[in-house]
């Protein structure tokens, strides 16, 4: 966190996902389904597990209600 | 024949008066009990006008009955629910019931009460209602009317040695003594340098000073932490000393104040509020030696 | 400037449902440098709607158009060359009630409603913080009182303050908030002038301006009278 490359770029980023999750939690969406994770450009792990993180949490909210008809399991 | 409140303030003597708030609803039988005991032990009782923004009767009903159980109201008036209409009018009216005293205050914000979402007046302010009801007994009313019969007035306005910062609050209050006001009603004093900081002041004119001394119980001790009742500043080893206290002991603290306030000769004399404990205010004044 | 807030999403999804096609029509001017109902928002909106009714199975044909501003006719009157008005359902204005009114009267055979509520006129403090500071009473004492205005933040309107509430500088009514009387005095006597402060004011004349109010500049008197 902070340690932009282009200064606080990652920290207005921060907070416009913040705000674009409450705007999907307004309509009954669910704010849960964009997440920000800050990782180190050469930190390889921790990409792998945000996109595990990531996997499982669209596999417990399910299918994006208005697009995917297809699970996203079976996709997989 | 007793002396009027007025009287009693220009003779010198150490003036005792106390606050009662009117009842929320018609029942006056526990402001009669109060007002008799009261009635032989002070100069003069002030009657609320929905204190803490707590909608209760008009003061001018209770001061009226008051008048009748042979006891002299002081009438609060808050700018906060009427404006200068209404304001006036009820200055006439109260005067047609022998009502003189008048204590002209802004009103305590409509958040500390009971109907938060009421419409604040503040059509005018303490001042302007102070040179409104001076400029009536003058036989005008405020446009600069003839009035058909003037009202006498002894007026009075409140003040507050605690407040910090203490500058702005000595400039608003010349302008009420330039206004009108012949007495003063503190807020509850705590600290006696404060009181002399704010006679020295006052010393200038030859306005009246009475002392707000409050009961303070160990209940409402986290109300005056939270700012719950607004011109109240409670010093934290009081608050603490509170806390631990039963009402014997609260009363005796009540009492000393008045005592300390009476011996340090600084002011007039004091002014008495124990909310929902008013029974206890002759207690007080035993406790004080009065 | 004017400072608006949008109103509860529900509230606007509620005022829209119904409607097969509507047009969002955004407000360049004072609601979108408070970002409430500029063109951004207005996309934003769009899509929110948009998604929001299809999640209840409920199709609606959304058309976006930012104008100027929704105060003056000239730039309600060129959105005929731009879209057909006529084919919406309904038009949701983001402008201040003002706007929304104007609007409502270019295209009165239409139903307008508001996506925002109308709150102060105000200023920026930063970005994306605005204070209110002005109620337009139309009797200002702004002289007399060091540019700080007793109207708007004195919690009371006292033009002859402080209260006897004021608590450590801060307001009886919200510890968070400045005693208005307080910053008044020591603005006054930064710039040496406290002698204003004791002066007495007298009390505000709040009928100085009739209201609803309307103001003609002199030089177009002859245009109207």
């Amino acid at each position: 966190m902070g340690d932009c490359h282009f200064l606080e770029g990652n920290l207005r980023a921060k907070e416009r996902v913040e705000y674009t999750k409450s705007l999907l939690d307004e309509i009954g969406l669910g704010g849960d389904r964009l997440e920000m994770f800050h990782i180190g450009a050469s930190d390889a792990p921790f990409f792998a597990k945000a996109v595990e993180t990531m996997t499982n949490r669209a596999k417990e909210l399910g299918p994006n209600p208005l697009r995917c008809e297809t699970p996203v399991a079976e996709a997989a | 024949m007793a002396k009027s409140f007025e009287e009693a303030l220009a003779s010198g003597e150490f003036v005792v008066t106390s606050s009662i708030d009117p009842p929320k609803g018609t029942d006056l039988e526990g402001l009669l009990q109060l007002v008799q005991r009261q009635k032989d032990v002070v100069d003069a009782v002030g009657i609320s006008d929905n204190h803490n923004a707590v909608m209760c009767m008009s003061p001018w009903a209770v001061c009226r009955v008051a008048l009748e159980q042979g006891v002299e109201p002081i009438m609060h008036v808050a700018c906060r629910d009427r404006n200068r209409l209404a304001l006036q009018s009820d200055l006439l009216a109260v005067a047609s019931l022998g009502i003189k005293n008048i204590l002209c205050v802004s009103g305590d914000h409509v958040k500390f009460g009971d109907h938060v979402d009421a419409k604040p007046v503040h059509d005018i302010d303490s001042v302007h209602l102070l040179e409104a009801a001076k400029a009536l007994a003058q036989g005008k009313d405020m446009a600069g009317n003839p009035l058909h019969g003037s009202p006498e007035f002894f007026l009075g306005a409140t003040a507050n040695p605690e407040a910090d910062p203490i500058e702005p609050h000595l400039i608003k209050v010349d302008k009420k003594i330039k206004a009108g006001a012949s007495f003063l009603v503190t807020h509850p004093v705590f600290n006696i340098e404060n009181l002399k900081r704010f006679t020295e002041h006052t010393r200038q004119s030859n306005i009246k000073v009475l002392a707000g001394v409050r009961l303070l119980i160990p209940e409402e001790v986290p109300k005056y932490r939270d700012g719950s009742y607004p011109g109240l500043f409670v010093p934290e080893a009081l608050l603490e000393q509170t806390e631990a206290a039963d009402m014997e002991k609260c009363t005796e603290v009540a009492g000393n104040t008045v005592k300390e306030i009476k011996a340090s000769n600084l002011c007039d004399g004091v002014y008495l509020t124990a909310p929902g404990h008013e029974d206890k205010i002759p207690d007080i004044l035993k406790a004080g030696g009065i | 400037m004017i400072v608006a807030k949008r109103k509860p999403f529900n509230e606007i999804k509620d005022l829209v449902s119904g409607s097969k096609k509507i047009l969002i029509l955004g407000c360049g001017t004072c609601v979108a440098v408070c970002l409430a109902g500029g063109e951004k928002e207005v996309a934003v909106l769009a899509s929110q709607l948009k998604m929001a009714l299809a999640l209840e199975n409920r199709d609606v044909e959304i058309d976006k158009l930012t104008i100027e501003r929704q105060c003056d006719r000239e730039f309600i009157e060129e959105i005929n060359s731009k879209v057909a008005v006529d084919d919406y359902d309904l038009i949701l204005s983001t402008a201040c009630g003002a706007g929304v009114q104007l609007s409502s009267d270019v295209f009165d055979h239409k139903v307008v409603v508001p996506a925002l509520n109308t709150t102060f006129i105000g200023v920026a403090e930063g970005p994306g913080i605005w204070s209110e500071r002005c109620r337009s009473c139309s009797d200002c004492v702004l002289a007399e009182t060091g540019g700080i205005c007793p109207v708007t933040i004195c919690a009371k309107g006292l033009v002859n303050g402080p209260c006897g509430g004021t608590r450590k500088g801060k307001c009886e009514v919200d510890p968070e908030k400045e005693c208005a009387w307080t910053l008044i005095y020591n603005r006054l006597e930064k710039l040496g002038r406290v002698d204003k402060m004791e002066q007495t004011l007298p009390p505000k004349r709040w009928n100085v301006q009739q209201h609803p109010a309307i103001i003609i500049h002199e030089a177009y008197r002859r245009r109207y009278e």
